[in-house]
């Protein structure tokens, strides 16, 4: 690798380490190497960037960010959760496993781990604390699971990462379901394992009858919600929508749901969640924006071509090649967030696991586990702090549980997820025949 | 917290503008909703396509971004991976960090600016136009250089804040969590 | 070398377009002795061609193989108008070097700083559909159940086209086409050739209706201040190579859009092929009712220019 381009590195991840907002030290990135390379004009800088983000495909990113956000504002959240707990609240730890599995749920109505945070954080927190669970635990529990919002379809990182490399987003938001599900399985383990020593009240058995009764009124409040997974789902692999448009349908969906039906909408909240929600789009939007820049740079000082000839000296066996680039998203993921962690990654490394033989399909859930396990991760851990936030908790007291996390269950995934194909091409195979 | 370091900021024509914002915010996301919206309706149960619509669509999600953009710096949302924050906590070298983290952000958005500037004049030379509905393109460019310079301009505002609290150490600005 | 030039086209790597590329940055190597080397992007790397058409004349992007824009000049629709130079021969007559539609190509394009060095023939347009056709080679055949995308620069020619021979039309972004198609969203896409029927649609195309609407043109471009800063040897020398490339190219394209359609075949497509009487049949009712609603897009000259030179 040219010097240039280490110093151009250095450069980026010192920026951010210093806190400049991350849309800008791309810019500053990109300009570096502008400057002392061999460029006559600037301006494909702005066209770079605006192709991206003036692509109809992204619109995809805003839609899903909006139908999350009047689902949310409408109460899904608290629905879900009374559901699932009406089923497992009664067990020791099942206040816990109520939590990861509403935040899947969640996570299926909602592109973006940080929207899981708020929404179930903000509800689940304060009862598991309520129920005796360690303050910093429930705000682990909930980070980490939050990142499956980015593993189970509807993605922001996966319609990003389809749309970097020209897979199929339909494919794409399949590929990490799975290892999704592993995932839930593992927290849902180690949330009973880890809760044995906690002092937990339970609430009475209830009598069956009753119990089936008060589930069958909450799967009916929280069936409108559950619905719109299924929604989207159907529309896109049912042949009707694409995966935009899909996004669209939900936002009409949500509208009468949260204002009509749960009766927690008005206008005036309205009008607040879709520009509130254009604000969190925006935030995404100028981060895709310079990172196009920056990747357009990279591209024409060819170091994507440099990184495959850099990897294949070290070796060519696919397997050494895999644990690479596993080694490369891990330490991307420490700095960066998903979706600049996406733009760089995908089309730098896209060459190196097609040399190694990887799809770009399964490509797709082990750059989503390894970038998902990136926000939980220090240093830069933005959806741990986030959490600590909702969850009014230090990070030191939430440190110790994620790291359980992190290594008991996230970091077996990505291993998996990377040498196990099946895991992720499985599904996608099966729906839209790959 | 953040109240009280905008504080300067109350004048109404100032809260006039972020009231334009909020409001292009609302109907851009609304008009590519819909837009959107229509296309599934029209082809799928008339068999039957609007053209253009993407090119609308796209246009105004172009807009909601970058005004919004503008917007999310005066609320001091962008992302950002400061560790500064996690190892030092509020105070001095924080504030002053920050302040030379926005300064810097400030000088890059200008440099951003320059290039679209020259976009700018390349394209009312050329009076480019979209593909399908023949928009000038000048105003989609010319809308993402307004959300621009009012980033820029909101990075310099959060610089003056930082550089006060540097120098005068505000210290009342600690316990938000 | 003393320049550096960056050359974007918009296939992937191996195909006949780059493989064409890597030969224009041998021979202009070897025939400049080195002082110019010719950097080649495949697969759109810089940007797809609308932006890069924009990078020419901006002068960051050198050279490029793809189509002519139409942002700056809708008249260039010209260059995708259906059933003008619709078999090889004439195509090659009327597109070579300094051919005269080639000319009318080069003089439009001239005040965007941009110069047409030599055209690509990429090859005979078609439409690939995700479904079987009946009765595909009557122009007044119904086929309003199959929704057709059209590319979004090609609705001024291409919608009129399809919704004479009895197709519904539609639009969707490139980025979902395959998974449109594969699902069912959309029936199929025009705007491609055998080529790309085989590379971007494998596995998606059951019928590929050899239509010949157009013939698919692209071109070598330079960005004028590319040329500028040229010497006047070796500016002379890359249009010499250009326009021997361009030659043998229009001399492979007939065997390579066949041996495309054999590849098709083989993979158990349905590829319609018409005769030339029938495929006068689909011209003469796109001629007749289809092209009027085209003029606004190439304007009133080329319009009568393309009619005196097509329409009997
Ligand atoms: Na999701
Ligand atoms: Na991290």
């Amino acid at each position: 690798m040219s010097s240039l381009i280490l110093m151009d590195v250095a450069l980026l991840v010192t920026l951010m380490i210093l806190g400049v907002p991350v849309a800008m030290t791309f810019i500053a990135a990109a300009a570096f190497l502008v400057i002392f390379g061999d460029y006559n004009s600037t301006t494909f800088l702005i066209t770079a960037g605006y192709s991206k983000v003036s692509s109809v495909v992204l619109l995809a990113i805003p839609l899903y960010i909006l139908a999350g956000g009047i689902m949310t504002q409408g109460g899904i959240a608290k629905r879900l959760l009374e559901l699932a707990d009406s089923i497992l609240g009664r067990y020791r730890s099942g206040l816990g496993v109520v939590t990861v599995i509403t935040t899947a749920i969640f996570g299926a109505i909602s592109g973006m781990a940080s929207s899981a945070v708020a929404a179930i954080g903000s509800i689940a927190i304060p009862r598991m604390v309520e129920q005796g669970y360690d303050r910093g635990y429930a705000t682990s529990l909930v980070s980490c699971s939050a990142v499956l919002a980015l593993l189970i379809p509807p993605s922001a990182t996966m319609i990003l990462y389809g749309w970097v490399t020209g897979t199929s987003i339909a494919a794409c938001f399949l590929a990490p379901l799975l290892p999704a599900l592993l995932l839930i399985a593992l927290f849902s383990f180690w949330n009973m394992v880890l809760t044995k020593k906690m002092d937990i009240q339970v609430a009475e058995v209830q009598p069956f009858k009753v119990q089936m009764k008060t589930v069958y009124q909450r799967a009916r409040e929280a069936g409108f919600g559950l619905a719109m997974p299924l929604i989207i789902l159907g529309f896109i692999y049912g042949g009707i929508t694409t995966p935009t448009e899909a996004a669209a349908v939900a936002v009409i969906y949500a509208l009468p749901v949260a204002f009509l039906i749960y009766r927690e909408l008005t206008f005036k909240s309205f009008y607040d969640v879709v520009w509130k929600s254009a604000q969190v789009t925006a935030v995404l939007m100028l981060v895709i924006f310079t990172a196009n820049m920056l990747a357009r740079v990279l591209t024409l000082e060819e170091v994507p071509q440099q990184i495959l000839q850099s990897m294949l000296a070290i070796s060519d066996n696919p397997i050494v090649l895999m644990l690479l680039v596993n080694v490369f998203l891990l330490m991307i993921g420490m700095f960066m967030e998903d979706v600049s962690g996406i733009l760089l990654a995908a089309p730098l490394l896209l060459p190196v696991v097609t040399e190694a033989g990887v799809h770009p399909v399964h490509f797709a859930a082990i750059i989503g586990t390894n970038l998902g396990m990136g926000l939980i991760t220090p240093p830069t851990a933005p959806i741990l702090y986030f959490g600590t936030l909702i969850g009014q908790t230090t990070l030191a007291k939430v440190v110790k549980p994620t790291l359980v996390f992190v290594f008991l269950a996230y970091f077996p995934v990505v291993l998996i997820t990377t040498f196990v194909p099946e895991l992720s091409l499985w599904l996608p195979r099966l729906v839209t025949g790959l | 917290m953040l109240e009280e370091r905008q504080s300067q900021i109350q004048h109404p024509i100032w809260l006039f503008k972020l009231k334009i914002q909020r409001l292009i915010m609302f109907i851009t996301s609304i008009a590519f909703t819909l837009a959107v919206f229509l296309q599934v309706v029209t082809r799928y149960l008339f068999n039957y396509s609007l053209f253009g619509v993407e090119e609308f669509a796209s246009f105004a999600g172009v807009i909601m971004y970058f005004i919004g953009a503008a917007y999310a710096t005066h609320e001091r949302s962008h992302i950002s991976a400061s560790l500064v924050d996690t190892i030092f906590g509020e105070g001095r070298i924080t504030a002053g960090v920050h302040a030379f983290t926005r300064l810097l952000a400030f000088v890059l958005t200008v440099y951003i600016l320059i290039s679209m500037w020259d976009l700018l004049v390349f394209t009312n030379r050329m009076s480019t136009k979209s593909t399908e509905l023949r928009i000038p393109m000048i105003w989609i460019y010319g809308t993402m250089f307004v959300g621009l310079v009012l980033t820029a301009f909101y990075f310099l505002l959060e610089f003056f804040d930082s550089l006060r609290a540097t120098i005068w150490h505000a210290p009342s600005e600690e316990s938000d969590k | 070398a003393d320049t550096t030039l960056r050359l974007s086209h918009l296939s992937p790597p191996d195909s006949d377009m780059d493989n064409w590329a890597q030969q224009f940055a041998e021979r202009v190597a070897v025939e400049t002795d080195g002082r110019v080397d010719v950097r080649i992007f495949p697969a759109s790397q810089l940007g797809d061609w609308e932006e890069v058409y924009e990078q020419l004349a901006q002068g960051s992007v050198d050279l490029a193989i793809q189509s002519v824009s139409t942002k700056f000049d809708s008249r260039l629709a010209l260059t995708w108008f259906p059933y003008t130079a619709v078999d090889y021969d004439s195509a090659k007559e009327a597109w070579n070097t300094g051919g005269f539609l080639f000319n009318i190509v080069n003089e439009l394009i001239e005040p965007q700083q941009i110069q047409a060095l030599a055209p690509y023939a990429f090859g005979l347009g078609g439409v690939a559909v995700g479904r079987p056709v009946s009765d595909p080679k009557n122009p007044d055949a119904d086929h309003s159940d199959l929704k057709i995308r059209v590319w979004p620069s090609g609705v001024g020619t291409h919608k009129p086209l399809l919704e004479r021979l009895g197709f519904s039309t539609t639009t969707m972004p490139w980025a979902e086409l395959y998974t449109g198609v594969q699902t069912g969203v959309i029936d199929g896409m025009i705007g491609g050739v055998p080529e790309n029927a085989v590379r971007d649609w494998n596995g998606v195309v059951d019928t590929w209706l050899q239509l010949n609407d157009h013939f698919e043109i692209n071109w070598l471009l330079g960005s004028a201040a590319m040329i500028a800063n040229l010497s006047e040897e070796d500016a002379a020398i890359i249009s010499g190579i250009a326009a021997d490339l361009a030659t043998e190219r229009f001399d492979a394209v007939e065997a390579a859009d066949n041996s495309y359609l054999q590849q098709l075949r083989d993979a158990g497509v349905t590829v319609v092929t018409y005769s030339k009487e029938e495929m006068e049949a689909m011209a003469a009712a796109v001629r007749a009712d289809a092209w009027p609603l085209m003029k606004p897009e190439v304007g009133d000259e080329l319009y009568a220019l393309i009619q005196s030179h097509y329409a009997n």
